[in-house]
C-alpha cells in the first residue's frame, strides 16, 4: 500500500524504530542531491528525518556539475545499465520538476581524417535513441558536412559531417533545493552550516547518537536516531571516521572536474570536441551563458575548498578551440570546480571508472544501522535515493513503495502562465521567466512579496536578473544565510559583472533579513566577491586583464578590501568567521 | 633645459606633469588617449590605500588628519578646480561609498557631500527617488550603523522631497540625469525645491546620488541656494566624477597653452638628444624629454597583449601572451620589486593566486608597471601615476609624482 504523498505524516502507525525512544528515525549527513533525495522519500514514506549539511546544499558535486541530467552515452559500450537508468529516472525527474528542465541539442563534429568512423557514431546513437523516449528526448541524426555548418557555422576545421543527440539541462543546485524543501515539508528537519562531529554507537556498534555543532553559531546538540545515512559524496571517508568506522570501508576515488563560464551563448548547439589526451569535452550553451567542462583527475586535497587552476582551465580551452576556434576570443567570467565520489578502484584511468553507485550497510563492519551511498550521478539520484530508502524501510520492518516519481517537487505541480504573471506583478517578462525557472508555480510567493511591497521589484543583480523579492525569499524560505548561498539558489553575481554590482547589495538584503548589521552584510558580500576573484583568476585572458584591473580597483575605492575580508577568502580561510 | 616635453596620457598624472613642465617654462604636448583610470574615477582623493588608514586610526584611537603636500601639488588642484582637498592638520573628510559605506578621503570631487564637515548630530536628508540606481531605505540603514556616523550622532531620514522632474526621469541613465543638472535653472529648481522642504521639515544636509553636473561639480551652487550642504555618495565606475575631471582637465590645459593631440602612442624612440614619439594616427612628436603618465592595467598603458588573432603558434609572429606596455619602447616592466620578462609559459602568466591582492599585499594586477627609480625612468625619460611600478594607486600619488616627473621633464635633469 501507498502512503498518500501529502503533508507529514502524523499517523500512529510509525515505524518500528529498533528502540522505542529516538528523536529521529535516519539521520542523513550531506545535503547533495543523494542526501536531500533520500531526506525527501524518506519523508514522503513517513519515516522522521533529520538532515545535516556542514556547508551548503549542493555544495559539493551537486552544484559543480555540467548542468545536464544527460543519459551518459558515453558508458553505453561499458556500463549499458547504468546509461539505462541515467534515462529512465531523467524521465522522472522531468515528471516531477518539468520547470526546471531545459534542452540542449548537442552536435558531435567529426573531421575528415576520421570520417570512417561516421557509421560507427551513426550506429552508437542509434543504440541511445532507444533509451531517449525514457527521457522525452529526441533521436539522433546524422548529418553531412555542409549540414553540420550550416547548423554551427563556429565549427573548425575540415568536417566530414557529424552526429547530433538530445539531452536536458538543469540547474542542479535547484534541485537538491527542491529535494530539501519538500522533505522540509513532509516534517524532516533541515540542519544546514551544521556538521556532525561524532556519530556516538551503542555497545553492539549500531549508530545511536549524532552529535552535531553549527558552525556558523557554534551551537552543539544531540540527535538519536535509529540509523544514519551517510550521503556525503566525496566527503564519504571521513563521514565513515565520525563514526569510529576506518575510512576505507567507504572508500571512493575523488575525481575533481571544474567548467569554465563563458559570459554568453557562443553557439547554437552544444558541441563535443577531443582534448589533447582523447578525452571527450563539451562547450554547451546553458541558460545565459556558455560552459566548457570538463576533467576528472584524482584530487588529494581540501574537499571544501576545491578550486579550478589555470592548468586546467587552458587544458579546456585548447580542447575547445579545436572544434569551435571562437572560444580562444570568448570572455571567461568564472570557473567552478567539484568532486565526483566515484566508485574506488585502484589501478584504472579516472575516465574509465564505473559511474554506477551502491551502498555499502556498515553491518558488514560493526555498524549495523549505519549505510553509505557511494558513487552515482546526478540523473540517476532519485533511483539511487529510492535504493536506499527501501533498505531503510526493510529495516524498520513495514511496506512501503516510493512515491517520489510521482509526487511533483514544490513549484513543479502546475505550469506558470509567465505573461499573465508577468502583467499582473508588472514585473518584466525576463525577470518573470528566470522566476518560474528556478521557483515554478512559486513564482507567485514572490510575485506576492512585490505587491505588498513593491520596492522589492528593485533588480539586485542584472545579468540573471534575481530581485530584491527573491532575495529575500529565498533566504526566508530556503535557508540561505550567506550572500554565497543565494548566489548557489539564484545564480545572483554568476554573470557576466562578476558580482560587482549586486553582492554588496545582496549582503544588505541578507542582513536585513537575518538581522545583523548592515556593515555585516557589505563584509560578507565583500567575502563573496573576492571568492568569485579568486575562480576567475584562472581564467584570465589578456583582454580581461584591465577589467579585471579595474573591478579591484573599484571594490577597493566602495567597499574596501580589508585583510580580514582577503584571509577568509584565501585558500584554506575560514568563510563562517566572523 | 628641456624646451619641448612630451607627455603621454592625460589623467591625473599627466595632466599633473604637463602642468608641471609648462610651470617650468617648457613647452609642452600631451596625447590624450582617451578614457583611463582617472575617467572612471569616483569622486574620492586618497592618499594611500584608506581602509588600512581607517584600521590604523582605530587601532590608535586616534582621527586621521591630513598631511600637507607639495605647494605644487596644492596649486594645481586650485587650477583644476573641480577637485579639493583637506587642509593640512584638518581631519580627513568622510565620503559615503555607492553602497553606503562612510570612509575617509584626503579629498574629494568638489560635488561629494562631506561628512566630516557636518556638524555633530546633523540631521541628514536622503531622498526617495524612484530610480533603479538609488536605494534610499538601504542607504539610511548602512549609514545609520555606521562607525562614523553613529561617533558623530548623525541622524539619517528618508524623505519624499521631489528630486525628478517627470516621471521618465526615473528611467533615464545616470549620467543623463547627471547632465540635466549642468543646466542652471534645474539646479535653482532644485535649490528651491529642497528649501521648500526645509519650512515642513528640518534637516542640515542633503545626500543624493552622482548627479550634480557633468561638465562642472554644481552641488555646491546648489547648496548656497538651498542654505545647507546639499552633495552626492561616491560616483560609480563611469560616473559623473570621471565626466567632470575630463571637463576640468580640458579647461585647464587650455588655458595653460598646453597642446592636447587625441592620439595614443605607438611607439617611444631615443635619438641623439632626444626622442620621438610616434601616435597610432602615424603622426611624429620630437621632443627633449618624455614623461610615461598612461596610466597602468586599469588605465591602458600596461597590457596583457594577447597573441595576434588568427595567428596559430605555428606561425611567424605569434607570441605568448605577456605583459608589455600599450607602446613599443625599450622600457622594463617591474612587478612587486622583480623585472617582468617573457615568463616561462606558452600560455602566458599564470595568474591564479597572484592577480588579487592578498592580506600581505598588491595583487599582480595593480602592482604591475614601468621600472623607475623615483619618477626616473632614464635621462630624459619619466614616468608618473599608475604607470610606475609598486606604487600605491592613489590620486594622490598620482599627481604629486605627476607634478615631480614634469619638473624634472622640464629641467632636463
Amino acid at each position: 500500500m501507498t502512503r498518500r504523498a501529502s503533508g507529514p505524516s502524523t499517523e500512529g502507525d510509525a515505524f518500528v524504530a529498533s528502540s522505542g525512544d529516538v528523536d529521529v528515525d535516519v539521520v542523513v549527513i550531506g545535503g547533495g542531491v543523494n542526501g536531500t533525495g533520500v531526506a525527501r522519500d524518506a519523508a514522503l514514506r513517513g519515516m522522521r528525518v533529520a538532515l545535516f549539511e556542514r556547508n551548503d546544499l549542493a555544495f559539493g558535486a551537486s552544484g559543480n556539475s555540467s548542468g545536464m541530467i544527460h543519459g551518459g552515452p558515453r558508458y553505453l559500450s561499458q556500463d549499458p545499465e547504468v546509461t539505462r537508468t541515467s534515462c529512465l529516472d531523467s524521465g522522472h525527474i522531468q515528471a516531477i520538476a518539468p520547470h526546471l528542465l531545459f534542452r540542449i541539442p548537442f552536435l558531435l563534429p567529426l573531421p575528415r581524417s576520421k570520417r570512417h568512423r561516421l557509421p560507427f557514431y551513426d550506429g552508437f546513437f542509434e543504440a541511445y535513441d532507444r533509451y531517449q523516449p525514457l527521457k522525452r528526448g529526441r533521436a539522433h541524426t546524422r548529418l553531412t558536412a555542409d549540414e553540420i555548418r550550416r547548423l554551427e557555422p563556429g565549427l573548425a576545421g575540415d568536417l566530414a559531417g557529424g552526429v547530433t543527440f538530445d539531452e536536458w539541462g538543469i540547474d542542479g543546485a535547484r534541485l537538491c533545493v527542491l529535494n530539501a524543501l519538500d522533505a522540509e515539508a513532509r516534517g524532516a528537519r533541515l540542519h544546514i552550516g551544521c556538521t556532525v562531529d561524532r556519530i556516538e554507537r551503542d555497545p553492539t556498534g549500531r549508530p545511536r547518537e549524532v552529535h552535531w555543532r553549527d558552525r556558523r553559531t557554534g551551537r552543539v546538540g544531540r540527535l538519536l536516531t535509529a540509523a544514519v545515512v551517510n550521503a556525503t559524496g566525496a566527503w564519504s571517508p571521513i563521514t565513515a571516521s565520525l563514526g569510529g568506522l576506518p575510512p576505507g570501508v567507504a572508500r571512493v576515488r575523488p575525481g575533481k572536474g571544474i567548467h569554465l563560464v563563458c559570459d554568453r551563448r557562443l553557439s547554437n548547439y552544444a558541441i563535443v570536441s577531443e582534448t589533447i589526451d582523447g578525452r571527450s569535452i563539451f562547450l554547451e550553451p546553458w541558460e545565459n551563458v556558455t560552459i566548457l567542462g570538463t576533467t576528472d583527475d584524482d584530487y588529494y586535497g581540501d574537499l571544501d575548498d576545491v578550486v579550478a587552476t589555470s592548468e586546467e582551465v587552458r587544458y579546456l580551452v585548447e580542447g575547445a578551440a579545436r572544434a569551435f576556434p571562437a572560444i580562444r576570443q570568448a570572455r571567461f567570467i568564472g570557473t567552478y570546480a567539484g568532486v565526483r565520489p566515484t566508485l574506488y578502484e585502484y589501478g584504472k584511468l579516472e575516465d574509465a571508472l564505473s559511474r554506477e553507485h551502491t551502498i555499502v550497510d556498515h553491518s558488514a563492519h560493526g555498524a549495523d544501522g549505519m549505510y553509505s551511498m557511494m558513487g552515482g550521478k546526478l540523473a540517476s539520484y532519485r533511483l539511487f535515493a529510492a535504493e536506499m530508502v527501501d533498505i531503510l524501510v526493510r529495516r524498520f520492518g513495514r511496506e512501503s513503495v516510493c512515491v517520489t516519481h510521482r509526487v511533483a517537487l514544490p513549484g513543479g505541480e502546475t505550469p506558470v502562465d509567465e505573461g499573465a504573471l508577468a502583467r499582473e506583478a508588472r514585473l518584466d517578462a525576463v525577470t518573470v521567466r528566470r522566476l518560474a525557472y528556478r521557483h515554478g508555480a512559486r513564482a507567485c510567493q514572490v510575485v506576492e512579496r512585490v505587491r505588498r511591497r513593491p520596492v522589492e521589484a528593485h533588480v539586485v543583480c542584472a545579468c540573471e536578473p534575481v530581485i530584491e523579492a527573491e532575495v529575500r525569499h529565498v533566504v526566508r524560505e530556503e535557508h540561505a544565510r550567506s550572500v554565497a548561498d543565494v548566489s548557489r539558489r539564484t545564480r545572483l553575481g554568476l554573470g557576466a559583472c562578476g558580482g560587482m554590482r549586486c553582492a554588496a547589495r545582496c549582503g544588505q538584503i541578507v542582513a536585513d533579513e537575518g538581522g545583523a548589521s548592515p556593515h555585516d552584510g557589505l563584509r560578507d558580500g565583500l567575502r563573496f566577491l573576492l571568492s568569485l576573484a579568486r575562480t576567475r583568476s584562472c581564467a584570465l585572458g589578456p583582454a580581461q586583464a584591465r577589467q579585471e584591473a579595474l573591478a579591484m580597483a573599484s571594490v577597493r575605492s566602495q567597499l574596501g578590501i580589508d585583510a580580514e575580508a582577503l584571509e577568509d577568502s584565501a585558500p584554506g580561510g575560514d568563510p563562517f568567521r566572523g | 633645459m628641456a624646451d619641448h616635453v612630451c607627455v603621454i596620457g592625460a589623467g591625473a598624472a599627466g595632466t599633473a606633469a604637463a602642468w608641471s613642465a609648462r610651470r617650468s617654462g617648457a613647452r609642452v604636448t600631451v596625447l590624450d588617449g582617451g578614457a583611463g583610470a582617472t575617467s572612471l574615477a569616483s569622486g574620492a582623493l586618497d592618499r594611500l590605500p584608506w581602509e588600512p588608514l581607517e584600521r590604523a586610526a582605530r587601532l590608535l584611537a586616534e582621527e586621521p588628519i591630513a598631511t600637507p603636500c607639495d605647494s605644487d601639488v596644492t596649486a594645481w588642484f586650485e587650477a583644476l578646480g573641480c577637485w579639493t582637498l583637506v587642509a593640512p592638520g584638518e581631519r580627513l573628510a568622510h565620503l559615503c561609498t555607492d553602497v553606503g559605506r562612510l570612509r575617509c578621503a584626503a579629498g574629494r570631487d568638489r560635488a561629494v557631500l562631506d561628512f566630516a564637515r557636518l556638524p555633530p548630530r546633523a540631521r541628514i536628508l536622503v531622498p526617495r527617488v524612484e530610480r533603479a540606481d538609488w536605494s534610499a531605505d538601504a542607504l539610511v540603514r548602512t549609514l545609520e550603523s555606521d562607525r562614523e556616523s553613529r561617533a558623530r550622532g548623525f541622524e539619517f531620514a528618508v524623505s519624499d522631497v521631489a528630486v525628478l522632474q517627470s516621471e521618465a526621469e526615473r528611467r533615464i541613465p545616470t549620467l543623463d540625469l547627471a547632465a540635466r543638472h549642468d543646466d542652471v535653472e534645474r539646479c535653482a529648481w532644485l535649490a528651491r525645491s529642497l528649501a521648500d522642504h526645509r519650512r515642513i521639515e528640518p534637516f542640515d544636509a542633503v545626500l543624493l546620488g552622482p548627479w550634480f553636473g557633468t561638465d562642472e561639480p554644481r552641488a555646491e551652487e546648489v547648496s548656497r541656494r538651498a542654505g545647507v550642504p546639499v552633495g552626492e555618495t561616491m560616483s560609480p565606475v563611469g560616473g559623473a566624477a570621471g565626466l567632470r575631471f575630463d571637463a576640468a582637465r580640458q579647461r585647464l590645459l587650455s588655458k595653460e597653452a598646453i597642446a592636447c593631440v587625441p592620439a595614443r602612442a605607438r611607439a617611444v624612440r631615443r635619438v641623439d638628444l632626444g626622442f620621438i614619439v610616434t601616435t597610432d594616427a602615424d603622426a611624429l612628436v620630437a621632443c627633449d624629454a618624455v614623461v610615461m603618465a598612461m596610466g597602468g592595467l586599469v588605465g591602458g598603458g600596461v597590457v596583457l597583449g594577447s597573441p595576434e588573432p588568427g595567428l596559430v603558434e605555428d606561425e611567424v609572429g605569434w607570441r605568448a601572451p605577456r605583459f608589455r606596455l600599450s607602446f613599443e619602447s625599450d622600457v622594463a616592466l617591474q612587478c612587486s620589486g622583480r623585472r617582468v620578462d617573457a615568463g616561462g609559459s606558452l600560455q602566458g602568466p599564470t595568474l591564479d593566486a597572484s592577480a588579487w591582492p592578498t592580506a600581505h599585499g598588491f595583487g599582480s594586477l595593480e602592482a604591475i608597471g614601468v621600472a623607475a627609480v623615483g619618477v626616473e625612468v632614464a635621462p630624459g625619460l619619466l614616468a608618473a601615476g599608475d604607470a610606475v611600478a609598486d606604487r600605491p594607486r592613489t590620486m594622490l600619488e598620482a599627481v604629486a609624482s605627476g607634478i615631480r616627473a614634469g619638473r624634472a621633464a622640464a629641467s632636463g635633469a
